[in-house]
């Protein structure tokens, strides 16, 4: 009875082509990888920055309303204090990659992060873009290397 | 046809006293260049770039040496100067410059390094005549301001510099800093690649370019300054079509009725506007030829039954029921096109959010690809299409690689996501268009509701009333009818003038808009062709004399849009040695003077080159280079260095005639 409508009978074979599916530009690891470099080339001193202070600026960059509620602080104690940072796993996938691409180390005794060479240079094309991370420059230039791991660590604690 | 700029006379004069003494001593260096080659011979670490730097020094050009100020020049001009072993302290020292023009106008330019009464910014120019004029360079109004000594030197050479764009947007003159690093190549950074010194600081967009569409008098450059000007021009037509637009709307609205076909952007005068004003009646949208008809009819009507004066009571009675059902039916409707409209509304908000968010998702995606592109410089690194540890397939996303998802590629992603945006976009004008009609049906119903409850007032006291006197319904409704008829005539004719106002605003900017495309399509001109057609076989000869190896010259093209030498697409720097980079720099910057005096252009007339000999290049490569100089006789001047062993030299410079400036000793010495 199918027959009449669909013509099976006449069909060899039916096949399913997967269509690739959109991905919102904040999952791809380049993105993130160039975040993490541009802190890390920007907000810590010999390039050298905890894996937390990554986390918090990520917590930063990954929401509008973060940045503002941060930059209307007067006080950055006070701003770090309006955070709540928020473990993302993408964040230490990208290390990862950026690890295996050889853009940073992992320095294994205190769980920093370490900007190399190759890293460098990808950071400072991406410093020198105007177009790229307008809104990461902006915080970034706001916090310039004021964010030290001790401090991160007293006003959370304290938090 | 004679130089733009000759270099005559250089002096450098140095006042210095021995550490621990008082006296101060006197020394100098003077130069004197002729027309064609000069070459400056001397040992290394005896001075040589101290004079290539102080002719640039004195011309205000120092940030081709990387720093501003006297940083950029040697010790020997502002700290501590040895001759012989013996050790003085700088007081004060002055460089002199003596350069004529084109029109053989001699000036003699005074800069000093260090002097304690007077300023380094200061440059004194002293004229044939005697006179003196001062100058300043390195203040923001160098060039533009006519007390600026960068303004003086570019009327001197006869320039007339454009004015660009800079990343910022704003305008600033092509400075001379960004144009001649494609005449003096300095030792330190000007052989690593071509126009190396130009300075960053000014944030001109492609000053690299710029510089050499300036050199050659290309055409685009003017046509680039005509295209953006049209742009603002075409931008602020669109301004100026909003108020139009806006304008002709009013009237409609004002009259109560609706304009259709008058798009939100300019349009051309070639897409003939299809304008029809609408009226409701009844809450159904209707031509106005129909509207007026219909309203002249039931006006007459209206009119009859006045002067007839036929008041029945029981039939008013009855009307008036009618009437008050229509009314509450009416205010239903009202009701409901209010929801609608709120509906309406909130789902045009919903669009715009979504748009947004694309456009910011769009502007991500753009920075990753931008980043995944400068990796791509530095280490060759495309996407993440496999583990950069492992090697396994990857698929350029951080989702772990359980997650079964086949993603776009980011230009894909950015593909689909604009055509998301423009769906979005059409949508959007939709509903905007949508909710636009519904606030003139919302305003006609309120005008209909409010006639509607001033009649059933009427009426009632028409009831009450003697039924000889006229009625005051029907007379108010006839003065209500009649004077929006006489407004909607009125008004009509007011949109007569605002469309012939549309017909020439169109017209204006379709020229401007044609004008524009055509510019814009326009990849080059027929002249610039030439021009590069010529400095392509002008390069490839030289390269091919000059010993040029990494590729086969006849391989290497003058990009169109650069103008950079590539070979495959490629810039020829990138995979060039060291000893075919100065080989080419040579050739270019030879081949441009070349064709910029055959087609009179803005070059100079003049080349310096800072230590030519400096890495392994066959004594006859540098031979094919002294040799095309030699081509140009007396019509350019070449100031060169080299630190070559005399017989070596004499090699490099077989069949070539030059004025040797020979030094054994240091180049600044004491004066007796």
């Amino acid at each position: 009875m199918n027959e009449s409508i669909l013509p099976y009978g006449q069909i060899d074979k039916i096949s399913f082509t997967r269509r690739p599916t959109s991905l919102p530009a904040d999952i791809r690891p380049f993105r993130r990888i160039g975040q993490i470099l541009l802190v890390l080339y920007m907000s810590s001193s010999k390039g050298k920055s905890p894996i937390l202070k990554i986390q918090f600026f990520n917590t930063l960059f990954a929401a509008n309303q973060n940045v503002e509620r941060f930059c209307e602080a007067y006080e950055l104690d006070d701003a770090i204090r309006k955070i709540q940072i928020r473990l993302d796993p993408f964040v230490n996938r990208a290390i990862s990659l950026a690890i295996g691409k050889g853009y940073i180390k992992s320095n294994g005794k205190d769980g920093h992060i370490e900007l190399l060479e190759k890293g460098r240079k990808l950071a400072q094309k991406i410093a020198e873009d105007e177009e790229i991370f307008e809104l990461e420059k902006q915080v970034l230039s706001f916090t310039k290397k004021g964010i030290s791991t001790a401090k991160l660590n007293r006003i959370l604690k304290k938090a | 046809m004679s130089n733009k700029l000759k270099i005559h006379r250089l002096k450098i004069e140095v006042f210095a006293h021995q550490i621990g003494q008082t006296n101060s001593q006197k020394f100098e260096a003077s130069f004197q260049f002729e027309d064609g080659i000069n070459i400056i011979h001397a040992n290394n670490t005896m001075g040589k770039s101290t004079c290539i730097n102080s002719i640039i020094y004195v011309l205000g050009l120092e940030m081709l040496l990387g720093k501003k100020g006297i940083q950029g020049l040697t010790n020997s001009l502002w700290g501590k100067i040895e001759f012989n072993g013996v050790e003085h302290e700088v007081d004060k020292s002055v460089i002199s410059l003596e350069i004529s023009n084109s029109k053989n106008v001699k000036i003699k330019i005074i800069r000093s390094v260090t002097d304690p009464n007077e300023d380094s910014r200061l440059v004194r120019v002293i004229k044939e005549s005697g006179e003196e004029e001062k100058y300043f360079v390195h203040d923001p109004g160098a060039v533009q301001s006519t007390k600026g000594f960068h303004h003086f030197l570019a009327e001197f050479i006869d320039w007339n510099l454009p004015a660009v764009t800079t990343f910022e947007g704003g305008k600033v003159p092509l400075y001379p800093e960004c144009i001649f690093p494609l005449f003096f190549i300095e030792q330190k950074k000007g052989w690593s690649k071509l126009q190396a010194t130009i300075p960053t600081i000014y944030k001109i967009k492609n000053p690299a370019t710029q510089a050499i569409q300036f050199v050659l008098k290309l055409d685009v450059g003017s046509l680039n300054l005509e295209k953006e000007e049209l742009k603002a021009q075409l931008d602020k037509a669109s301004a100026d079509w909003s108020a139009i637009s806006n304008g002709a709307h009013a009237i409609i609205e004002k009259m109560g009725g609706v304009l259709q076909g008058l798009p939100e952007k300019p349009v051309l005068a070639s897409e003939k506007l299809q304008l029809e004003v609408k009226f409701f009646r009844n809450e159904k949208m209707i031509d106005l030829e129909e509207w007026v008809h219909t309203e002249n009819i039931e006006i007459a009507a209206l009119k009859e039954g006045i002067e007839s004066n036929t008041y029945n009571s029981n039939a008013a009675e009855k009307t008036l029921n009618d009437l008050e059902d229509a009314l509450v039916s009416k205010e239903t409707s009202l009701e409901r096109t209010k929801t609608e409209f709120a509906l309406e509304r909130q789902s045009l908000e919903f669009i715009e959010k979504r748009i947004e968010t694309i456009d910011e998702d769009i502007k991500k995606n753009q920075e990753t690809l931008k980043i995944q592109k400068y990796a791509n410089e530095i280490d060759n690194s495309a996407a993440f299409e496999t583990c950069p540890s492992c090697g396994q397939g990857m698929k350029n996303t951080l989702l772990p690689p359980s997650v079964d998802e086949e993603p776009m590629s980011i230009e894909d992603n950015i593909t689909y996501l604009k055509e998301q945006r423009a769906s979005a976009i059409i949508l959007r004008d939709q509903t905007l268009a949508n909710s636009e009609l519904q606030i003139s049906l919302i305003n006609s119903i309120e005008t209909e509701l409010k006639g509607m409850r001033q009649k059933v007032r009427d009426m009632k006291m028409e009831l009450r009333q003697d039924i000889r006197i006229p009625k005051i319904s029907q007379i108010r409704e006839l003065a209500i009818r009649e004077s929006r008829l006489q407004e909607v005539e009125r008004g009509l004719s007011d949109f007569e003038s605002v469309k012939v106002q549309i017909q020439n605003f169109s017209e204006d900017y379709e020229k401007k808009y044609l004008r524009y495309k055509d510019i814009a399509n326009t990849l080059i001109s027929e002249n610039d062709k030439a021009k590069l057609t010529l400095l392509q076989s002008a390069l490839r000869s030289n390269l091919r004399d000059f010993e040029f190896k990494t590729v086969n010259p006849l391989e290497i093209e003058v990009s169109p849009y650069t103008y950079e030498p590539t070979a495959d697409g490629i810039q020829l720097y990138t995979n060039a040695s060291a000893s075919d980079s100065i080989r080419l720099i040579a050739a270019y910057t030879l081949s441009l003077l070349d064709i910029s005096q055959q087609t009179a252009g803005n070059h100079i007339g003049m080349l310096i080159f800072d230590e030519l000999k400096q890495q392994d290049i066959d004594s006859s490569s540098i031979n094919g280079i002294y040799k095309k100089m030699q081509s140009f006789g007396k019509g350019a001047q070449f100031i060169v260095t080299s630190s070559a062993a005399p017989s070596h030299l004499e090699e490099m410079t077989q069949g070539v005639s030059y004025n040797r400036i020979e030094f054994s000793n240091k180049l600044i010495a004491p004066v007796q």
